[in-house]
């Protein structure tokens, strides 16, 4: 009975973790270095986000870091295109039930890949160094996240304006494209396995985030 | 570190770190690969002819790993105090250097060549033969050259992606690398077995043991895993040819740009 009541009251103090830092995310200004849709503040505003998920860490878990960057992810990311191009000239083969399937995956695993891998704060910020149109009209934001031990990781992000929206299209981590991989891999799986397979594969993906620091998060 | 950044450390270093014995076998079964495949044309993806083969090693390699070095590099990684860790690659980085300075040469860059020569000198010396890194707070930080970018800088094509045994991703231009780094360790000069057979078990083991968290992360993220490596064994590659500044214009490729146009028309 103890157990149970701790355990609520654990449940309890992660709602109301989440629910501050859903708050916080809400009330940060957007762009504080330059107007909102641009560019710069697309980035601006992911890497804030990234840092409050971090920083709200394992206190409010997996799921908790999930909330607070769904909304921000979809937002700043041109999921649709990026998954679009992931799965290469097989997009055209499925249908439109299987496209949405496809697309609600492929939402699930990008959020879930930030909330995966920055799921814990240890005095880390971001910078951003530059911005510079490409000549297709796109946009490459550079960027530097600051980690312990004076060590660096060198971020680019491209962006591509659909109306008055820019939204990201690829994230580079030094040198290596998140888009590039994932195109590699989903076409392969496609043309060999097909695409039951390709959807078990992320979804496999997604738990295997979903579970990759259970255990540091149940000892918080 | 993120977990791409921890993964390409690995294979950059796996590559690195084969015993010369090993390194000739893998030459002459390059050799064979070859010139059997100049015949028996095996499909694939653009810039990867021999997947097929290339599969099938990175199979092995996974299973040698998983089965041999990963349980040896784990215990290591538990028993051995992380600054003590971190001495035995200070002293293995250290022994690289003459390598990084030869190529910062063949490049044109004579200051790095000099910053890193100083660097060699420094770490050779007050840092007890290299165990410390007492260079980098002085200003003198770590360059990562090697004769494949060297190549790349002369102007030489990438070639075929290749996977060997043992050794792990390459590509025809990066493959001349093994024998320059090779020839520019001491431990290749040293005819002392008693010295060079264990140190080169224990740099095999620790870098092994430096990568246990990136490959882990492969492990959890990779759909294809040998596709993965390959994508971001490349992509490395490319980062690293162009000392982290790749040209912005290859940053998202034309192929993608055509799909791009065509799916925000649509939206």
């Amino acid at each position: 009975m103890v157990t149970h009541l701790d355990k609520n009251s654990a449940i309890g103090r992660k709602r109301i973790a989440v629910a501050t830092f859903l708050l916080a995310i809400l009330a940060y200004p957007v762009g504080a270095n330059s107007a909102e849709g641009e560019p710069r503040a697309i980035v601006d505003r992911l890497q804030s986000t990234l840092i409050e998920a971090m920083k709200g860490g394992a206190a409010i878990g997996f799921n908790g870091r999930y909330e607070v960057l769904q909304p921000v992810v979809l937002k700043t990311h041109r999921l649709k295109s990026i998954a679009r191009v992931a799965i290469g000239r097989y997009w055209r083969d499925l249908s439109d039930e299987e496209q949405q399937t496809y697309l609600e995956v492929f939402s699930r695993l990008s959020v879930s890949g930030y909330a995966s891998r920055f799921w814990k704060f240890q005095g880390e910020h971001f910078e951003i160094i530059s911005e510079n149109p490409l000549k297709s009209g796109k946009v490459v934001i550079r960027s530097i996240l600051y980690l312990k031990d004076d060590d660096t990781i060198a971020f680019e992000f491209v962006l591509s304006e659909v109306g008055d929206e820019w939204k990201i299209i690829n994230v580079i981590a030094k040198g290596i494209s998140d888009l590039a991989i994932k195109r590699a891999e989903y076409t392969s799986i496609m043309s060999k396995d097909g695409f039951e397979t390709l959807l078990d594969k992320i979804s496999e993906s997604i738990e295997k985030l979903e579970n990759k620091h259970i255990e540091e998060e149940t000892q918080a | 570190m993120t977990p791409k950044h921890q993964k390409i450390d690995y294979m950059r270093e796996n590559q690195k770190s084969s015993p010369p014995r090993i390194r000739a076998l893998a030459l002459g079964g390059l050799v064979l690969i070859f010139s059997g495949c100049a015949t028996a044309k095996q499909g694939g993806t653009p810039g990867d002819p021999f997947e097929k083969l290339n599969r099938s090693f990175h199979s092995l390699n996974h299973k040698l790993d998983t089965a041999l070095l990963k349980p040896v590099a784990e215990t290591y990684a538990k028993t051995l105090p992380k600054p003590v860790r971190k001495g035995v690659t200070n002293f293995f980085n250290n022994l690289g250097e003459i390598n990084v300075i030869l190529n910062d040469l063949l490049q044109g860059k004579f200051e790095d060549g000099l910053d890193d020569f100083g660097r060699f000198a420094a770490n050779s010396t007050l840092g007890l033969g290299g165990i410390l890194d007492v260079a980098t707070p002085m200003g003198l930080p770590r360059h990562k050259e090697d004769f494949g970018q060297t190549l790349a800088v002369w102007g030489f094509e990438q070639g075929a992606y290749l996977t060997l045994p043992i050794m792990g991703p390459s590509t025809i231009r990066d493959e001349p690398a093994r024998l320059v780094s090779s020839a520019t360790n001491i431990l290749l000069y040293v005819n002392e077995r008693a010295i060079t057979f264990p140190l080169g078990i224990l740099n095999t083991i620790n870098r092994r043991a430096n990568l246990i968290d990136a490959i882990k992360e492969v492990d959890d993220v990779a759909m294809d895993r040998y596709i993965f490596v390959r994508e971001a064994y490349l992509g490395d590659r490319n980062y690293l040819i162009y000392d982290g500044d790749p040209p912005l214009e290859d940053l998202f490729e034309d192929e993608f740009d055509f799909e791009f146009e065509e799916e925000e028309d649509s939206e």
